[in-house]
């Protein structure tokens, strides 16, 4: 089933006098609960096409559709409901709230959908022992190491069950054990919820993990057909 | 209420700034308690002070207030024992007190200068109570009312005809006829008001020895006390309908220096109050900019997760809330204690402009005062920080998330 579609989409930044276009046509479909990686090097329209993906940014041309859904139109409003209920993000540099405790922090989408405190606690509890910081939920991020946050970070994109995960780099802080660890957790669970994931890495290690790679470069797919047959390799 | 907390443990990420943002915000409730304060005393005293010099409704002929008098006396009461009977039969009135303002030429046989003389009934030290010190000798008693003719004067007056406690004097003055009088009085009092211009020229007598002065039995007004001062504009109406033939005049309407002095203060204060709160209002400001500044990258995190931008801006909102409140209620507490401390500590003040006698600086500590000025700090501090914040919380987010 798919749940997303990219269609023809570009995205050009001004800098200075010019136009820098970004992205170029991109076509792309993602299928519910698979995990996709993007890969490519610096500049080539990765981080642009996760937040086109993530709903925080809007082509200039081209169109989105969500399960079949057009996207075009639709308010800022109505997007940022669409995102608190389906999308969850793992930043780069975790983007943990610091005044909050790990569990709070976990908990933070669970709050904005509404569920009851013991629902919260519920899910908390058993998404922190399956990122393994079962222990530490009291802690505040800047108690926790780098790996410890990003767990926190993957248990808080998991929270809410949602269909699409955005992952903008999510092991370039972290050394190479704990990367691999992380990543692994990430597929697990997001294959246990059924989410689909669009991760955005330089790490080739990363690409064992992907049911499909994406590679772009200057702003144009690689290895990504209209009609996607996905580039499959093999898994650990 | 998770928000709420959220918003609290907000204002622990820069302790030391919130701090001195609450501190100025507790300094500026402060100083808008103890000017407020300072300025409620004031206007309780002068209106206390209006109150007991002429009486909280006064009684006259209809035109002694309008126009000049020809003659003494000339637009003075009739009857004025009567009605000093009927009023006195009020529950609602303590006492009534009839006055004859005269003047004139006072002399010691040597030496003559003008006065300025109330005739007065004897229980006004009574009634009126602490308006004027007694320098030397005695007040009027009720007792020694069939005594030869005697005056308090001012201290001024005493100083310039040479005289004292005992010594003789008298005083001068046209008749309602237009003839020249004169009495002979014994000097039983000096007194002093505290105002030098009134000290100079002050003669009180008993206002049968004015009425006899004068020749008539007319009184120049009738002040009506009110056991309860809150019933003052009540009981004025009720004079107006029941004496629609006589001049029924409010106290306030006689209390100029009252009326002059809180329109001075309500402007010199109301200023001050708005350059405080101006001053709480860029401290919350500038807290609420540096806040948002650097939480660029948090708005960014929040808003991807789909927080809505309201949510955002109202989370910023609730913690300038709370340190309007927090700061308040801090303001509040150390106004309460400057007011206590006023109270056992006396502080003297000087003497006003163009008087002689200092008074004791008291600061009212009033709760309407207490519920306004913290909730203009509050609405205030969620204003200015949601000048401050819009902008920043509509930052786009994948900006927002990018802002180094």
């Amino acid at each position: 089933m798919t749940l997303m579609t990219v269609d023809r989409v570009s995205k050009s930044y001004r800098a200075g006098e010019t136009d820098q276009t970004v992205l170029s046509g991109v076509d792309l479909s993602l299928q519910a609960g698979e995990f996709v990686g993007l890969v490519g090097p610096s500049g080539c329209g990765k981080t642009t096409l996760l937040n086109i993906c993530g709903l925080i940014d809007q082509p200039d041309r081209g169109r989105l559709y969500w399960h079949d859904r057009a996207l075009t139109g639709l308010s800022g409003a109505a997007l940022t409901d669409l995102r608190r209920r389906t999308v969850g993000f793992v930043f780069q540099e975790f983007n943990l709230i610091p005044v909050m405790s790990a569990r709070d922090n976990i908990a933070y989408p669970l709050m904005l959908l509404g569920l009851s405190r013991k629902e919260q606690a519920e899910r908390v509890a058993a998404l922190a022992n399956a990122v393994g910081i079962g222990s530490l939920l009291d802690k505040r991020p800047a108690h926790l190491s780098g790996g410890q946050r990003q767990r926190v970070a993957i248990a808080r994109a998991l929270a809410k069950r949602p269909e699409l995960i955005i992952a903008d780099e999510p092991t370039a802080s972290l050394d190479e054990e704990t990367a691999l660890t992380v990543v692994d957790l990430l597929r697990t669970l997001s294959r246990e919820f059924n989410s689909t994931v669009l991760v955005a890495t330089h790490d080739t290690r990363l690409s064992r993990w992907c049911d499909r790679l994406i590679r772009l470069h200057r702003g144009r797919l690689q290895n990504e057909n209209r009609s996607p047959a996905p580039v499959r390799e093999e898994r650990v | 209420m998770k928000w709420f907390l959220l918003a609290w443990s907000n204002l622990g990420r820069n302790r030391r700034r919130t701090l001195a943002t609450l501190l100025l915000t507790a300094i500026g409730v402060t100083g808008i308690m103890a000017t407020s304060g300072f300025a409620l005393y004031t206007y309780d005293s002068l209106r206390e002070f209006a109150m007991r010099d002429k009486g909280h409704v006064i009684l006259t002929h209809p035109a002694f207030y309008r126009e000049q008098e020809d003659y003494p006396l000339h637009y003075g009461l009739n009857n004025a024992n009567s009605l000093e009977q009927a009023l006195r039969k009020d529950r609602r009135v303590r006492n009534t007190l009839a006055t004859v303002e005269f003047s004139g030429l006072i002399t010691n046989g040597d030496k003559s200068t003008i006065f300025v003389g109330e005739g007065i009934e004897p229980e006004l030290f009574q009634v009126r109570g602490p308006s004027m010190r007694l320098d030397a000798g005695r007040l009027f008693g009720v007792a020694d009312s069939n005594a030869s003719a005697q005056a308090l004067i001012g201290k001024s007056l005493a100083s310039n005809l040479k005289v004292g406690v005992g010594d003789g004097l008298t005083l001068m003055s046209t008749t309602v006829d237009g003839a020249l009088n004169a009495i002979d009085v014994i000097v039983r009092g000096i007194v002093s008001t505290g105002v030098p211009e009134l000290d100079s020229r002050l003669v009180m007598t008993r206002i049968t020895d004015a009425q006899r002065l004068l020749n008539s039995d007319r009184i120049t007004r009738l002040g009506v006390y009110l056991n309860d001062s809150a019933q003052a504009d009540t009981f004025y109406n009720i004079l107006e309908e029941q004496y629609p033939q006589l001049g029924i005049t409010a106290w306030h309407e006689r209390a100029f220096f009252y009326t002059s002095v809180r329109n001075l203060y309500n402007r010199i204060f109301g200023v001050m109050g708005l350059v405080i709160l101006a001053m709480v209002g860029f401290a919350v400001f500038n807290t609420a900019s540096m806040s948002v500044m650097e939480r660029t990258r948090e708005i960014g995190a929040l808003a991807a997760m789909g927080t809505r931008r309201g949510e955002i801006l109202r989370l910023f909102l609730m913690e300038a809330g709370l340190i309007g409140l927090l700061g308040s209620l801090v303001g509040l507490l150390l106004s309460g204690l400057l007011s206590v401390g006023l109270m056992v500590f006396e502080v003297q003040m000087p003497p006003p402009p163009g008087q002689t006698e200092g008074y004791p600086l008291q600061v009212y500590w009033s709760s309407i005062m207490a519920v306004v000025s913290s909730a203009i700090v509050v609405v205030l501090a969620v204003f200015a920080s949601g000048v401050a914040t819009f902008r920043g919380v509509r930052k786009p987010i994948v900006e927002a998330l990018n802002y180094a």
